[in-house]
Formats: C-alpha cells, structure tokens, sequence
C-alpha cells in the first residue's frame, strides 16, 4: 500500500494544505471532498477542503463526489511529487463519479496535491 | 500592433518588427502573440518578423463559424495571412500546436516556405504523450481554462524562474475557453506523422529536455525521419527547460536557433 494512504501522511498534507497561499487562493467558497482509491490494495482516502480549510483521512468520508483511482505505483509517483494531472493524462488515475464536479475543481485539486513534492523533501 | 484582413474575411492581428526575409511566428494553444515577446527584438535585426495572433486569440477576430478546431485551417489562416501581406515567401516558427501549423502549411505550399522552426512543436505521437483520448477531451471540456492553467503550470522546466513561469501562465489564461478547447482538439487531432513526408524545406528542432507535452523522444523521431527523407535539419535541446524555451531561456533560444537557421541558410 502506498504510504498516501497512511493517516498521518495525509493528516501532514491537509496541514500544509491549510498552510499554502495558493491553495488558499482556489479554495473560496469551496466545499468539495475527493475520494482516492488504491486498486492494488483497496485502501481508500479522501481529501475535504471546506472554505480555506483541507481536511484529509483514510477510508470513505461518505460525500466523495468523485474518485481517483489507480495503482500503487500511481499512488506512490504522486506521492513522490508527480503532478496529479500528469497521472490522468497518462490514463495512470482515472476519474469515476461526478467528472464535471472533478474538472471544475481542477485547479484546487493541483494545488492541494502538488503539495506531496515538499513533504516528500 | 496592425491588423490586415484575410480572404476568409478574417482579421488578423500581428507585430511587425525588423526588416530582411519575412519570418512569421505563430503561437501555441491558448496563447498569443506575447508568446514572442522575448524574441521579436533579437530577431528582428536579421528578419521582418510578424508575430501573429491566431484567429479568435490575442487581438485576430473570430471566424464566423467559431474557433478554428482543425490544425489545417490554422494553416490555411496563415498563408492566407501571407497573401494579405503580399509575402511570396517566408520562414515559419511555431511552438507547441503553431509547430504542427507551420509544418502543415510547409507541407501544403512547399514552393513558399524558406524554412520551419518547430519550437517543442515536433509533435508527433501526440495520443501517447498528451493522452488526449476521448476520455480526456471530454474533462478538458468542462473547464478548458483551469485544464490549460494546471498544464502550462505542470510544464515548466525547473530551471526556470518563477516568475517568468508565472508570465506564461498569465498569458495562457487570457484565452477566451471555448478557444482554448478547439485548440486542444486541432493539437490533440493533428498527425503530424501524416504530412512529414511532404516537407521538404530546411527544419530547425527545438527541445525542452524537460517538455512532456511534446517531448524530446517525439522531436528526435521527427528529427529522424526527415534526415531519411533528405530534408536539412537542425536539432537543438536545452536541459532544464520544459514546453516553452523561447520564453522560459531566451538568452540561450534567440542565439542557437539563430544560428541553427543561419546554418540551414533560412
């Protein structure tokens, strides 16, 4: 299982989530959870930003609007700081449940998992 | 800034600078012509360069039955915008999707292009390197503007500064989205592996070492099957730099490639 999908890495990530300037300038008025999904070893993740505020925790929150999925090499490469984006065109992660809600987020959900490249030094 | 209306009835917006052979620039997806703003002045000691807005970008206006979506008409619009000047002939450099541009109009009027620069613009095998299958059109979409601002952010080479990083992005997001979209599908769309056997002019290649978009594997294939064919080329590749050199490291851009097509007689 990919190490994105432990508590207290994603407990470090909504933290420095809240913290980022950029994250904060695509977060207004957002409430919006994203759910994560590891296919090789079926664990699940989610990521919450309500207002300025990202929240982020291992299982199902219940009010994903939309999934990533993928493998844990996919998992691991996002982990490591390759950009999330990257991984969806490269059909790495696909998107299951509400893509216009996922595609209108875009934004915010890169700058929020772009953030992986500075826990990860 | 100067206008001049195509055939088509479209009009064209472009900057002229310089005097000598004409050399037309022609940006990529969802930008304009401030995508030259850092090699209008150097080359136009050595050329009359036209850096020019695409249709419905910048300041050209919009065709009447909407934004461009094929790489072909894109194409059609630059030698029409040729005919408006009165240029029998030119040196065409394009960067990302105006790669794909100049070539198709090299491969379409070969008795009046000089020359092509394909600036990241080699872009073969763009399925593979891109991912745009219709899964990804269909995301790209809903939002085009937010799906080009996350691109161009992710496709900066690191070493460039931030802050001109920031500049491309600014310039990216001005695009209106429904013309950020057609540009997608006319990149997405085009084969350049289809048409690369009817260039015949001199091609200068250049490369972001760190570009994903069109990558250096594609530029180099590109590279290869023109020298097969006879064609004179120029491969140039900067470590470091991602989609955008002649923006992200002018320094290094103006003077290589300047030589490069000096070498190639452009």
């Amino acid at each position: 299982m990919s190490i994105f999908f432990q508590e207290n890495y994603l407990g470090r990530l909504a933290l420095a989530g809240s913290a980022d300037a950029f994250v904060r300038q695509h977060s207004t008025l957002a409430q919006l959870t994203a759910g994560f999904r590891d296919t090789t070893s079926g664990a699940s993740a989610w990521i919450s930003v309500v207002g300025n505020q990202v929240h982020a925790g291992t299982g199902n929150k219940n009010d994903e609007l939309f999934c990533f999925e993928g493998d844990t090499g996919s998992f691991e490469d996002l982990r490591r700081g390759f950009p999330l984006n990257r991984l969806v065109r490269q059909h790495r992660l696909t998107v299951t449940g509400d893509l216009r809600a996922c595609v209108q987020n875009w934004l915010l959900l890169y700058a929020i998992t772009r953030l992986t490249a500075t826990l990860e030094n | 800034m100067a206008y001049v209306t195509t055939a088509d009835g479209i009009r064209a917006s472009y900057d002229m600078s310089g005097k000598g052979p004409a050399l037309i620039m022609v940006h990529g997806a969802s930008q304009d012509n401030l995508s030259w703003q850092y090699n209008i002045d150097f080359f136009s000691s050595h050329y009359t360069v036209y850096a020019l807005d695409l249709p419905g970008h910048g300041k050209s206006g919009m065709p009447g039955n909407g934004p461009h979506r094929r790489t072909e008409d894109n194409a059609h619009y630059v030698l029409q915008f040729m005919d408006a000047q009165h240029l029998d002939e030119s040196v065409l450099m394009g960067h990302s999707m105006g790669g794909g541009i100049v070539a198709q109009a090299a491969a379409t009027a070969l008795e009046r292009i000089k020359g092509v620069i394909l600036v990241d613009g080699a872009s073969v095998n763009v399925v593979k390197s891109s991912g745009y299958n219709s899964s990804i059109m269909e995301m790209a979409s809903i939002n085009p503007g937010d799906w080009f601002e996350v691109t161009f952010r992710t496709l900066m080479g690191s070493a460039t500064d931030p802050g001109r990083a920031e500049e491309i992005v600014t310039d990216a997001r001005r695009c209106i989205p429904a013309v950020a979209f057609a540009d997608i599908c006319a990149f997405g769309g085009f084969r350049m592996e289809k048409i690369l056997d009817a260039v015949t002019c001199p091609v200068v290649i250049t490369e972001g070492a760190e570009d994903w978009s069109v990558p250096p594997t594609s530029a180099r294939e590109v590279e290869s099957r023109l020298r097969r064919q006879g064609v004179p080329v120029e491969y140039l590749e900067w470590n470091g730099t991602g989609h955008s050199p002649q923006s992200e490291c002018p320094h290094i851009f103006n003077p290589e490639t300047l030589a490069a097509m000096q070498r190639l007689g452009m």
